[in-house]
């Protein structure tokens, strides 16, 4: 089930499909002005976490007002002698990508093909799962982890498309609303697979297990809250244009005749 | 942590588009024209005859275990269709619908039937969960096991004629059948996860349908044979004793109509990978039938044949559209032209390559005549081409190369998009147009940039536009700048992301574009309906406007039980006799 923790202990009232997420999701990000391409980074991200059971529709529900109208350049300084990139409590919906692929060319230039990068007051951290598990294949490493409110640590590996998690993985962290700093370690060219388990997981973050979830959702579609979909649905409506005469004149999206 | 080495370093290649020993394609500057795009006509990997191909090679088998209607042809039939690969059915709903809620516009909210292809058999319970939903669309809520949803209306010109004429005894006149070529038009047919049905993923994982639009083509093809089957209930049903079954010839003269606005059209510029490969697997067709060397009389007689029947085609394909009615009589002209050198002029092609020949013959002669020439070459050669329907499928996911420099980047745009760089987007009719989503029913749109509000909300299509707009600022960028790679640069500017991804993405697609500008004022929107109309099969084009259009698909298709017929797969081009139908 999606949003692990609005619909925790509910009945599902409503299901969809990853590609009504996406596209939900996409005019979403594009209300919220996010540039072409972001949009669809954030949406496909958004969807491949609701596909798993994994809370992606509840994070951007979350930061609908933090992302309003500020996701835009972002810049790598040093922090504490290490380079970092600050998101100043952004959600890492929009940053993701933009990151991960910065590493992925510094790791290309780098003589060990390693880099590490800090990425500071980062909110919703999760969503640097599915753009590292995208730009893991064919061949990359990626390992990040946060700490949530409670003391709970979650590790993730990354690596050839797959995904393990350490650690606590539960709501707590995986939903924890604080900013927090993220250190990401990138390998380029490795094909090993993710680096396994060394302490128990809650199983939110393990490979077999979001395959499962992602063929029961294929096949059963994805539960969701109303209420946040609604939410983000209003936001999605931004980039509607009421129709015209003149376009209805035109005959736009079909004509009128009956012949 | 960042170890030595530089960016500079890490310069990648610029990928390299596809080469080999094959045949050679003809250039993207000259296919991936609007106006050529807008010529295309069906050719035998269209998806419906790839579909049809399919269904009698499988032996699919098809029956009807819930049929319940009344005396006027409402109510439910659900038909199941048994494949090697499993059970589909179709699960069709026929409602009343009053003369003046009927509409082909897709934001309309009623229709004459409404119909779900679904996974596995329908239940009756399934039939009523159907019900309930199937005839709202997209107000409608589905599950993950429909596959396909969709809505039609009954031909107001020739449904009730033909029940007419059936229930009194006698077949329909084949010149209204001809000229109308359906009794039911779909208004729109959704996949893909829309209002909650199956994703593609699970469509595709569930084996039946494994190559693009399959589930969309058997449900257009299903609404053929329930537009038959209503008709003759209906029938029957006024005159027990004395209605006729419809002939089998002027079922096959009867297609499926539909109307299709804009919002097919960015699908194509949405899609880049999927459009290059079926125009690759179009032209890599054609291209192998042109190296043809030498060509043995039965294929030249074979053509002559096919010629003769797409004279009689094009002379039965009629349009109140004036550009379209000039370019069919322009057609038609140059189409006996050839039959009459291929008739009358012993040497008119050559020994060598004698399709090579013909196909440049063509090509400088109208689009229309060029691009239907080509399509009938393809029909010679079932051995070169048919196999080329399992390439018609793409991952359409972009790739980005963050480690490509900006040098490469720019080299790699002069070098691929030279068609969107040379061209100035200076004045106000290069940005004439916008591309937007209407609030009505999300549907894309095309506005007039300075006299339409909404421009603000325009959507990225213009992918000239952009590339050549990323191309000038890369442009005013110093030396050493244009060595760091593109993900430092996009770090920074973010804006570019989408753009930069699809050029690097399209590195090796050089079918990925549609090589003119979509906002200009001189772009025809219907040029890219056409385009991806005829790559699914329709045929008889008949523009309502420049924004959308009516075709028919499946017309001259097998019917049900004539799957099994060794030349079922002989109907390029239909022709239509007009004599009157064996009653």
């Amino acid at each position: 089930m999606s949003d692990i923790a609005p619909t925790a202990g509910k009945a599902p009232e409503m299901r969809v499909s990853q590609n009504e997420i996406y596209r939900l999701c996409q005019r979403t990000l594009e209300g919220l002005g996010a540039p072409a391409g972001i949009d669809r980074d954030g949406a496909w991200s958004v969807a491949w976490l609701a596909a798993r059971g994994l809370p992606g529709l509840l994070l951007l529900a979350r930061d609908l007002e933090r992302l309003d109208g500020s996701i835009g350049p972002l810049k790598v300084a040093p922090l504490g002698g290490r380079p970092a990139i600050d998101l100043a409590g952004q959600s890492a919906l929009a940053a993701a990508g933009l990151i991960l692929d910065y590493m992925r060319a510094v790791a290309a230039a780098a003589t060990n093909r390693r880099t590490a990068l800090l990425v500071a007051r980062c909110r919703a951290p999760l969503f640097l799962l599915p753009m590292a598990v995208r730009a893991s294949e064919p061949r990359g490493r990626f390992r990040f982890a946060w700490s949530s409110a409670d003391g709970g640590t979650l590790s993730i590996s990354v690596a050839a498309g797959m995904a393990a998690g350490t650690g606590i993985d539960g709501p707590a962290v995986l939903t924890d609303d604080r900013p927090v700093d993220v250190e990401i370690i990138h390998v380029a060219d490795s094909t090993d697979p993710p680096e396994s388990a060394d302490s128990p997981v809650t199983g939110a973050i393990d490979e077999a297990a979001m395959t499962a979830r992602l063929a029961e959702t294929l096949a059963l579609g994805i539960a969701v809250d109303p209420e946040i979909w609604a939410r983000i649905g209003a936001v999605a409506a931004r980039v509607l244009v009421p129709a015209t005469a003149v376009s209805r004149e035109r005959g736009a999206g079909g004509g009128d005749a009956n012949a | 942590m960042v170890q030595s080495g530089t960016m500079a370093e890490a310069a990648i290649d610029i990928p390299q588009p596809p080469s080999g020993d094959g045949p050679a394609l003809r250039p993207p500057s000259t296919v991936m024209r609007l106006a050529r795009l807008g010529s295309f006509h069906p050719t035998r990997i269209s998806f419906v005859r790839t579909l049809v191909r399919r269904m009698a090679r499988e032996r699919w088998r098809f029956s009807a275990p819930i049929v319940e209607l009344d005396d006027d042809g409402f109510g439910t039939i659900v038909y199941e269709i048994a494949t090697p690969a499993g059970i589909v059915s179709f699960a069709a709903f026929s409602n009343y619908l009053a003369p003046d809620e009927r509409t082909d516009r897709v934001i309309a909210e009623k229709w004459d039937a409404a119909f779900a292809l679904v996974d596995g058999r329908v239940t009756r319970d399934d039939a009523a969960r159907l019900r309930a939903n199937a005839p709202l669309q997209e107000a409608g809520r589905f599950s993950a096991r429909e596959l396909v949803l969709s809505r039609a209306n009954k031909s107001v010109r020739l449904f009730e004629t033909m029940v007419e004429a059936l229930a009194a005894g006698r077949q329909p006149d084949m010149a209204d059948v001809v000229e109308v070529g359906y009794l039911m038009r779909t208004t729109a047919v959704y996949g893909n996860g829309k209002f909650g049905i199956a994703d593609l993923d699970q469509v595709r994982h569930e084996g039946v349908f494994s190559l693009p639009y399959q589930a969309e083509m058997l449900t257009v093809y299903m609404a053929r044979q329930l537009s038959f089957d209503l008709a003759e209930h209906i029938a029957r049903r006024r005159n027990p004793n004395g209605a006729v079954p419809l002939d089998r010839r002027v079922k096959r003269a009867l297609g499926v109509g539909n109307a299709t606005g804009l919002g097919m059209a960015p699908f194509l510029v949405n899609h880049p990978q999927l459009l290059n490969a079926w125009i690759m697997a179009r032209e890599t067709a054609l291209a192998r039938v042109r190296a043809e060397g030498s060509v043995a009389p039965d294929r030249i007689a074979r053509f002559c044949d096919l010629l003769d029947r797409a004279i009689g085609h094009a002379g039965q394909w009629n349009t109140d559209d004036t550009r379209q009615a000039e370019r069919i009589a322009i057609l038609r002209k140059e189409l006996a032209d050839l039959r009459d050198r291929l008739a009358g002029d012993a040497g008119f092609l050559p020994e060598v390559q004698p399709w090579d020949f013909l196909a440049a013959w063509a090509e400088a002669r109208s689009l229309e005549l060029s691009e239907m020439v080509n399509s009938l070459l393809t029909e010679l050669y079932p051995e070169l081409v048919d196999e080329l329907e399992n390439s018609t499928g793409a991952d359409d996911r972009e790739e980005s190369l963050p480690a490509m420099t900006l040098r490469a980047l720019k080299a790699l745009i002069e070098r691929n998009c030279d068609w969107a760089i040379a061209r100035s987007y200076d004045g106000r009719e290069a940005r004439h147009f916008f591309w937007y989503r209407s609030a009505e029913k999300d549907e894309p749109r095309l506005g007039e940039r300075f006299s339409e509000p909404g421009a603000d909300k325009e959507q990225p299509l213009g992918i000239g536009f952009l590339v050549a707009s990323l191309y000038a600022e890369l442009c005013g960028l110093d030396g050493a700048t244009l060595d760091q790679p593109v993900a430092a640069f996009l770090l920074g500017r973010p804006r570019w992301r989408g753009i930069v991804r699809r050029i690097q993405s399209l590195a090796d697609c050089p079918y990925g574009e549609v090589r003119d500008n979509l906002l200009g004022q001189d772009c025809l929107a219907v040029d890219l309906l056409r385009c991806k109309l005829s790559i699914f099969g329709a045929g008889k084009f008949d523009p309502k406007s420049d924004r959308w259009t009516r075709i028919t698909l499946f017309q001259g298709a097998p019917l049900l039980e004539g799957l099994d017929d060794p030349a079922a797969d002989d109907w390029s081009f239909p022709y239509f006799p007009l004599t009157a139908a064996r009653v």
